[in-house]
């Protein structure tokens, strides 16, 4: 360990944190947001955590499914739709002017608080089951 | 301990979990549903997948008898094949939904009062007049008394409109406007197409003028109320119909209580059960908010209904037969005058089945084309401006509470219960009383039943379908008759070289009183019929070769029937007198003469008076700018032209002029109480003020209303120079000193706005050619938001050949602001340009967009 190389240290951290095991629960929040489940995150990071050893894994591993989850659906829109163009005019009729970054934010922040809310929740359970 | 601390580290977890997903279903303070806003995959952003261009597609269309194929061109025009009626109706429906859906659900909603309920208190006003005035009792009228034809296609339309809202529900593609506002739409109903037929209505054919009537009346007394505000317009004019005209006996009117007392509407309207029971006694609900929406740029949704209330109704038709155009055919042009709104109020298509086959434009909401043309006839329309409106005073006493008394006894008002659904709050209760007459409503203080003729059944839809099959005049003639509201000039020109007119509707007529006032509500003053629909104004194969309505009264004072008067509320004319003016000699016309003519901007009231006004300033003194202004305005033929000074000079100076005449007078007007009374040209006592100072300004300038109420006397000049130096002062602090540097376009502009209200969807305001007296019309004042909504040319070609057609709208086919089919079309629009027209066989063979719709 004393002579693991930077690399290895980042990928035995990513690994730790359950890195592969999130593109399942990434794929599972996408396919629930196709059909519907815009509340997704919060059940898929609830069960993340609750699966997950330590607090670290849980928090971030259900900020970054949430995260990610969400994306998807405006990466792949986002290859034939200008969604720089629909983030702007969005805002404007809120009466935010062409601040796009508003809708952005209210999104990302909207995945965010499903994803740690859900996450607290499978924490806080595993912890009430097992003090 | 620890398994406490788990416990509350659980219950904040569970708090915030709750607080999320509260937030993400039903909103908080002025934002929508988070979850439903702003999920990634079927929120606002799904709005972008309209930015790209049409595309061929296969879509299965439940509800379909047979396969319908869909072409578009590039303006995204849709050209319909159905090999069934029903197919063609369904999939009008269909279309009309994918691109209009916001647009059309915010129209029944205008008409059924349930703005509140999305929009919140701010609305409700609209829906409480929109309810007591009955558009939603009209409705179901008309859907009692429908032929089962027109019940068909009302059905078939509905099933198409709600194939596209099960769509877009299931993937989550509903219209941004609805995941913003929070609320999901209801399942259209064949009553909600009716609503938009009344909120047509409503916007053509309901005024109040008896009622400023009686305030002028109180204000300036009768008499002089009725010299300045007379029955028969005081200027020259140009009817079309010059007789010689039939006098009939009266034709009935359908009865009143069919439409204003349904027997089911006896136990109230629940607001959820509105549009359902409407619809043949199915259980619908209608769309809930999922709670509070956001309120931030929406707000002044609440505004949308002004604009169903008539204000601006001025448009243009006319037709030459084949002896005045260059290639012996008859030609047609119409530009129908109305708000111009984002997205506008049509949608064009273009639509071929066993029994139809037509090209033109419809309203969202309303299953086919209201102007347009099919193989043998084309037609297009304005609003004759006929008093549909009479007021009465009911006789009421505290000793009779809740009755009223007519024709020799005292009789029980019919009390209809509303529920007002109001979004954030609870709701509100309103309850409508209702006389043989009509709604008890309170307007500018009055309180009086309307007896509106647009609130009886009018079985247009089934009119309207009659007029797309006909094949000649008399066919035409024949479905005009069911016609009754709102009353429209039905221009007409067929491919056998044939010209008409008719102004179809009811016009009704009282045995005794007054009726541009309010009448007596005991029986003697009601309304004892209508005009026999031979009798009406019409006229077919004139020697003149030439038909043309611009809202001007269509008749001479040789009528032998009361149609209306100065006030309420035929156009001044001006617009009539330029197209006359234009075509009674002219010969060899082409489509573009007739495009020259509809974007023309000169205003024939300044043609008319700027030699008098620069006459009256040669003697008068005036400072060097007034003189420098009044030199520009020597030989100016009155052309509205944006780059122009004189254009701001004049209106200016004729807004002064009648401030200034009748300012006098008008201390006791009660202007805070009914805008329609203000002095200025866009109100109501505008068109007889002006044509009163045109005629007393060209032919008697010593008029007795210039001169001042203490007895000080004044004549047209000494008034018309006064008026321009206040004009001068005016402008001078405006614009600056230099008269030269006052073009029209910097004070004056069109601006379309969004539906609801919101810039960022609108265009403009940008600086405009044109006023409301001018051809192509600019409504409004200063930020003109109404004019010609469709401009359309026909010229036919010969029996049996399809004619040279074209049109073009300020906006696009699309609601989606994304899209490239949003205002697309406004550019040609602008510059006095239009499209080509086709139909649908026209397109059949050519390489375009197609959209397979299978059962």
């Amino acid at each position: 360990m004393k002579h693991m190389t930077s690399m290895g240290r980042k990928r035995e951290a990513l690994s730790g944190l359950g890195l592969w095991g999130l593109v399942p629960a990434v794929l599972l929040v996408w396919l629930l947001l196709l059909h519907g489940a815009w509340w997704a995150p919060w059940p898929v990071a609830l069960l993340w955590a609750l699966t997950m050893p330590t607090a670290l894994r849980q928090y971030v591993g259900g900020l970054a499914l949430a995260l990610a989850g969400y994306a998807l659906p405006l990466f792949v829109a986002g290859v034939r739709y200008p969604l720089g163009r629909t983030a702007n005019l969005v805002a404007a009729i809120m009466g935010f002017g062409r601040h796009g970054l508003v809708v952005w934010g209210l999104t990302a922040l909207l995945a965010l608080l499903l994803g740690l809310s859900g996450a607290w929740v499978g924490h806080a359970l595993r912890n009430f089951k097992r003090p | 301990m620890g398994r406490l601390k788990a416990g509350v580290s659980l219950l904040f977890a569970l708090v915030l979990s709750g607080a999320v997903l509260d937030v993400g279903f039903r909103g908080a303070g002025p934002l929508p549903p988070l979850g439903a806003a702003f999920s990634s995959a079927e929120g606002v952003w799904t709005m972008a997948s309209g930015a790209g261009p049409l595309q061929s597609e296969t879509l299965k269309v439940p509800g379909l008898q047979k396969p319908v194929s869909v072409r578009f061109d590039a303006r995204g025009i849709a050209y319909i094949k159905a090999a069934t009626n029903h197919d063609l109706f369904l999939a009008i429906g269909y279309l009309q939904a994918k691109n209009r859906l916001f647009e059309m659900d915010l129209m029944r909603r205008q008409g059924e009062g349930l703005l509140s309920q999305v929009v919140g208190p701010a609305a409700l006003s609209s829906d409480k007049f929109e309810l007591q005035l009955g558009l939603l009792r009209t409705a179901r009228a008309n859907w009692l008394t429908a032929s089962p034809a027109t019940r068909r296609v009302l059905e078939a339309y509905s099933t198409g409109v709600n194939d596209v809202i099960r769509t877009d529900e299931q993937y989550g593609t509903l219209p941004v406007m609805f995941k913003l506002l929070g609320y999901r739409p209801a399942p259209w109903t064949p009553i909600d197409t009716l609503i938009v037929q009344g909120d047509m209505t409503q916007s053509l054919d309901y005024t109040t003028a008896p009622i400023e009537y009686r305030l002028l009346s109180h204000a300036l007394g009768y008499r002089q109320t009725m010299a300045w505000f007379p029955i028969q317009e005081p200027n020259a004019q140009h009817p079309y119909d010059l007789g010689p005209y039939r006098k009939e006996a009266l034709a009935p009117i359908e009865s009143q209580s069919v439409a204003q007392m349904p027997a089911d509407l006896a136990g109230g309207v629940p607001s959820n059960a509105v549009p359902g029971q409407a619809s043949g006694g199915q259980s619908q609900s209608w769309g809930q908010p999922q709670g509070p929406a956001t309120a931030m740029a929406l707000e002044k949704l609440q505004t949308v209904s002004q604009e169903f209330r008539h204000t601006f109704s001025d448009s243009n038709n006319w037709a030459v037969s084949g002896a005045k155009t260059a290639n012996g055919g008859t030609m047609l042009a119409g530009d129908p005058h109305l708000t111009q709104t984002l997205p506008a109020i049509w949608y064009q298509i273009a639509g071929s089945s066993p029994s139809y086959h037509f090209s033109g434009v419809s309203i969202p909401g309303v299953p086919m084309i209201l102007i347009g043309f099919n193989q043998h006839i084309a037609w297009s329309l304005t609003n004759v401006q006929n008093q549909a409106t009479l007021f009465y005073q009911e006789k009421t006493s505290p000793a009779h509470p809740g009755q009223y008394y007519w024709n020799g006894a005292w009789r029980p008002m019919t009390v209809v219960h509303y529920e007002i659904p109001v979004k954030g709050g609870r709701d509100v209760p309103l309850a409508v009383r209702l006389t043989v007459h009509g709604p008890l409503m309170t307007q500018s203080g009055q309180t009086l039943a309307v007896d509106w003729m647009g609130a009886l059944p009018s079985q247009d839809v089934q009119s309207m379908l009659g007029i797309i099959r006909s094949k000649n005049f008399s066919q035409f003639r024949e479905a005009l008759s069911l016609w009754h509201a709102p009353t429209q000039n039905f221009i007409y020109a067929d491919d056998r070289g044939n010209i008409g007119l008719i102004s179809a509707g009811y016009y009704p007529e009282v045995a005794h009183g007054n009726p541009w006032m309010p009448l007596a509500g005991t029986g003697p003053d009601d309304i004892q019929g209508t005009i026999a629909y031979n009798a009406i104004p019409q006229s077919y194969d004139p020697a003149s070769h030439l038909l043309f309505s611009a809202n001007q009264r269509e008749v001479t004072s040789q009528y032998p029937y009361y149609i209306g008067n100065a006030l309420d509320f035929f156009s001044t004319g001006y617009r009539a007198d330029r197209i006359y003016a234009t075509l009674h000699n002219a010969r060899h016309l082409t489509p573009a003469d007739f495009a020259a003519l509809q974007n023309n901007v000169q205003d024939v009231l300044a043609q008319r008076m700027a030699p008098s006004l620069v006459r009256a300033l040669s003697h008068a003194a005036l400072s060097s700018t007034a003189r420098q202004a009044a030199q520009l305005m020597q030989g100016w033929n009155g052309t509205m032209a944006a780059g122009a000074p004189q254009p701001t000079i004049w209106w200016y100076f004729i807004n002064q002029y009648m401030k200034t005449t009748f300012g006098p007078w008008w201390r006791h007007v009660p202007v805070s109480q009914d805008a329609n009374l203000a002095l200025n040209t866009t109100s109501e006592v505008a068109n007889p003020l002006v044509e009163d100072l045109e005629a007393w300004t060209l032919k008697a300038p010593h008029n007795s209303a210039f001169t001042l109420p203490d007895g000080t006397a004044r004549t047209a000049p000494e008034v018309m120079a006064t008026a321009f130096r206040q004009t001068i002062a005016t402008l001078s602090r405006k614009l600056g000193p230099d008269p030269k540097d006052w073009q029209w376009g910097k004070v004056h502009a069109r601006n379309f706005q969004s539906l609801a209200q919101i810039p960022a969807l609108g265009y403009g305001p940008r600086g405009s050619s044109g006023d409301s007296w001018t051809v192509d019309a600019a409504d409004g004042g200063l930020v003109s938001h109404a004019g010609p909504s469709w401009r359309m040319i026909v010229n036919w070609q010969g029996p049996n050949r399809p004619p040279f057609a074209e049109g073009v709208y300020p906006g696009g086919q699309s609601e989606n602001p994304l899209s490239p089919l949003y205002m697309d079309q406004i550019p040609a629009w602008w510059t006095g340009r239009y499209y080509r027209m086709h139909s649908v066989t026209q397109v059949e063979t050519t390489k375009l967009p197609v959209w397979r719709m299978t059962p």
